[in-house]
Order: C-alpha cells, then sequence, then structure tokens
C-alpha cells in the first residue's frame, strides 16, 4: 500500500511526496481557478502540501524518540488534519442573501487534503487514482451541459418594468422557461402609471448568453425596461 | 464484515474510491443544485475525502511501527473525519428571522461523510444500503408528501405601503386566505412616510410570481412587495 522509494536516503523521499502533493494540488486547482474562485489554483496546492507536511511528521517525526513511557502514536497528528481542514473548510462557506455559496469549494479543500494526506503516509497509487477521479468528474460537469439532471446553475437577477397584465407575465414567464431558468423569488414594485417593476432572482445554467435572454424579454409587448 | 474483493489492495483502494464517487453522486444527484449549495459535486467530494481518509487510517501507517513503543491506532484518522465533516456542515446552516436553514443539506453532506467512510472501510454493503435508503428517503419525502402532510415552508415577504393600521389588517387576512401565517416582523419607517413591513411568514408552498401579482392587484394600496 505505501511506497518508499528512498529507504537509504529518507531526505529525497519526504521531498518527493511533496512534490507529487503539489503537482495533484496543481491538477486539480486549474478548474477552480478557471472560474475564478476564490480558492485556486494557490489554495489547492498550498492545502495538498501542508496536509502532506502534517501527515509525514505524524508518520516519522516521532519514532526517534520513543522509549520507556514514552510512546508514539504514527497517526495521531494526521488525524487533526481532518478536523483542521474541515474548520477552514466551513470558513470558506459564505452565506449571502439566504444563499449558501462556497460549499463545493469547502468540500474540494476537504478531498485536496485527504490527498495530501496519502502522498504523505506513502500512498502514491492511491492518491493519484483519487486525482485521477476528482480531475474526470470536474471536467464531465463542464462538458456535459446539455444533461439536464447535472445543469449548473448560477445565480442571477431580473429587473423588468411592464404593465400589470397577467398576459405580459405569461410572456416573461414563458421566456424564463424557454432558457430554463428557475425563479427563486419575485417582488414587485408599483413604478409610474400604471406600470409594474418586477424583481425577479433566478437560477439560470452558467452558459446562458444574458444577451439573448434580455432581448427575448425586451422584445415582448409592453415591456418598458429590462435589467440583467 | 469489511471485504476486500481484489487481490492487489491498490486496486481495491481504487475500487472503494469509484463506489464512493458513485455513492455521493446518487446522493448528490437528488439534492440537485438549486439555490441551496450542496450539489452533485459537493457529495462526491465529500463521499471521496472521507473513502481516502479512511484507506489512509487503516493502511497508511502500518508500515512504519516496527520500531518498539511506536504503535498506530489505525482508527484515529477515520475517527476525525466525523467530527470534520461535522465543522463543515456547521458552516452550511444559518438562521434567518428565528428559523433555521440549511439543516437538511448540512445532514445531507454528513451522511455521505458517513457513506464515504463506510466504503472506504470496505463494508461495501452497508455504504451502498446506506445510500439506497437515503435515496429512497429524499424521493419519498420529496414536497409533494410533505404538503400533504401539512408541512409548511418559512419565507419572508417585504411589503411597503402607506401607514395606515387599517390596511395592514386588510393585508394580513388577504394572506390569511392564502394560508400564510406571519410570526414575525419587522417595521421600518420610510422617507415618504410610507412603511416597509419585513414579515416572517409559513406558507405551504412557494408562491408563484402570478399569486404575487394578484396580491398586488387585488390591493391597491400595495406599493411593492418581495419575497
Amino acid at each position: 500500500m505505501t511506497t518508499v522509494f528512498f529507504q537509504n536516503n529518507f531526505e529525497i523521499e519526504i521531498i518527493i511526496r511533496m512534490i507529487c502533493a503539489a503537482i495533484c494540488g496543481f491538477v486539480l486547482g486549474i478548474e477552480r481557478s478557471r472560474h475564478g474562485k476564490a480558492a485556486g489554483i494557490r489554495t489547492y496546492m498550498v492545502v495538498s502540501i501542508g496536509a502532506c507536511i502534517f501527515a509525514i511528521a505524524s508518520k516519522y517525526g516521532f519514532s526517534d524518540y520513543v522509549g520507556m513511557g514514552r510512546d508514539a502514536d504514527v497517526a495521531r497528528v494526521a488525524s487533526n488534519i481532518v478536523s483542521g481542514v474541515s474548520f477552514l473548510g466551513a470558513g470558506t462557506i459564505l452565506i449571502v442573501s439566504d444563499r449558501v455559496t462556497g460549499l463545493t469549494t469547502a468540500a474540494g479543500i476537504w478531498a485536496m487534503a485527504a490527498i495530501g494526506t496519502a502522498f504523505g503516509t506513502g500512498m502514491y497509487i492511491v492518491a493519484t487514482i483519487a486525482t485521477l477521479y476528482i480531475f474526470v468528474i470536474q471536467n464531465l460537469f463542464h462538458n456535459k451541459l446539455t444533461r439536464k439532471r447535472v445543469y449548473v446553475k448560477v445565480p442571477g437577477s431580473v429587473d423588468i418594468v411592464m404593465d400589470s397584465s397577467e398576459k405580459s407575465l405569461n410572456k416573461v414567464l414563458g421566456v424564463f422557461e424557454k432558457y430554463q431558468m428557475d425563479i427563486d423569488t419575485t417582488g414587485i414594485e408599483r413604478h409610474k402609471d400604471d406600470s409594474l417593476l418586477y424583481r425577479f432572482a433566478v437560477n439560470f445554467p452558467e452558459s446562458t448568453s444574458i444577451i439573448d435572454v434580455v432581448s427575448d424579454l425586451s422584445n415582448i409587448k409592453n415591456v418598458q425596461s429590462v435589467d440583467m | 464484515m469489511p471485504h476486500v474483493l481484489l487481490n492487489s489492495m491498490n486496486l481495491e483502494c481504487a475500487l472503494r474510491l469509484l463506489v464512493a464517487v458513485v455513492c455521493g453522486g446518487f446522493i448528490g444527484i437528488e439534492r440537485t443544485h438549486r439555490s441551496k449549495g450542496a450539489g452533485v459535486r459537493t457529495h462526491i467530494l465529500v463521499a471521496i475525502g472521507a473513502a481516502l481518509f479512511v484507506i489512509i487510517s487503516k493502511y497508511g501507517f502500518s508500515d512504519y511501527v516496527e520500531i518498539e513503543n511506536t504503535g498506530v491506532d489505525i482508527s484515529r484518522v477515520a475517527a476525525n473525519v466525523v467530527t470534520g465533516i461535522s465543522f463543515l456542515g456547521a458552516g452550511i446552516i444559518f438562521t434567518r428571522g428565528g428559523s433555521i436553514h440549511g439543516l437538511t443539506t448540512a445532514a445531507g453532506v454528513w451522511v455521505t461523510a458517513a457513506i464515504g467512510l463506510a466504503v472506504g472501510a470496505g463494508m461495501y454493503t452497508l455504504g451502498i444500503a446506506g445510500t439506497v435508503l437515503i435515496l429512497f428517503v429524499q424521493l419519498i419525502m420529496h414536497r409533494g408528501m410533505l404538503l400533504e402532510m401539512g408541512n409548511m415552508i418559512s419565507s419572508r415577504i417585504v411589503v411597503n405601503m402607506d401607514d395606515n393600521p387599517q390596511l395592514f389588517a386588510e393585508l394580513q387576512e388577504m394572506l390569511k386566505d392564502r394560508h400564510i401565517e406571519i410570526y414575525g416582523s419587522h417595521i421600518k419607517r420610510r422617507k415618504d412616510n410610507t412603511l416597509t413591513y419585513t414579515l416572517d411568514v409559513r406558507m405551504p408552498q412557494n408562491i408563484s410570481s402570478k399569486e404575487v401579482l394578484n396580491l398586488i392587484k387585488e390591493s391597491k394600496v400595495i406599493k411593492s412587495i418581495g419575497f
């Protein structure tokens, strides 16, 4: 399960493990960075290397000083990586206007710490396999946007000024349906004369062109202005 | 109870991680990404992370314990998965106007970690049975059935109207007609002497846009209404 490449020169072994952890952090972090997430390449690499160092220290750092009345549980320090990184992850989670965001990033950091720990203990193959799985999953998600069930939808808002007829509202809802936009909340405000200002909080697929939606909405009769 | 299915331990672990990914994926698909935040990817990452930590816990240290007085508790790292994932879950929970939200999402993440942990330890039956049970619960207990059981959802309505208690009483009647109960309110006076009521409510289901339109048309005095 665990491999040690350099039995004689352990320092080199350690460096190799850290480099592997860093590389895997890089590989998985690229995807996050490309989407402008707060935890990008650097965070993933650093978490991976950090977990790796903790694991190495846990496993090899204490056995030289054990003796009478002094014991070492080589897994103890490493076990705290798990709880520790969860604190970090929980801090990544933000609640903005009653929406929870940053959950995928937090889970990603959690998985990254696991991979770093695996490299630290010397489980090269298992760690690489896990990295591969996550890499494939990440890319699967951004290529399969046509499958309804795994849609990645992002939050947004649409403000429309139009008349108060139900017909117009139906047409707007029709446009939303066409672009597979889900309405979270609806707000209505009385505007000048008899018109109403609608504020929709929506969720729409990442790949949607906002310009298309706005132009479709503006083409509806009685719609005075659209803001997205 | 743990089973080792393949001869090569590395392949075995690859299989366990794969099963964890699949289980996490299934649970995640049912928790489809709405504004709750925990989608398929989150559940998969939690499951594979938990499984990997357990594999590390169980097999990662035993090669270095030949030295006297050095021992390893092979369940220790795994034990911290439980506490660790709970911190993550706690970050999901938030309170809004006296009611708690995100609890089901947090519990879902927690149970996904449990399943990942079981699979990582080699208890395939436990993990898969757990996944099936959770899916069953999610499918059976979805909105439709809960509504019939009288379940109410908590929400918030913001209404802006003139300062007139009688009009507000009429508004309350209107809401009551639609089975909306107000359990908390906050009033703010705006510069033009209108009042903005922020009402914490309980209602049988989410209000559709058309109903909001009807509400504002019914009562000429509402200046704006939002959810």
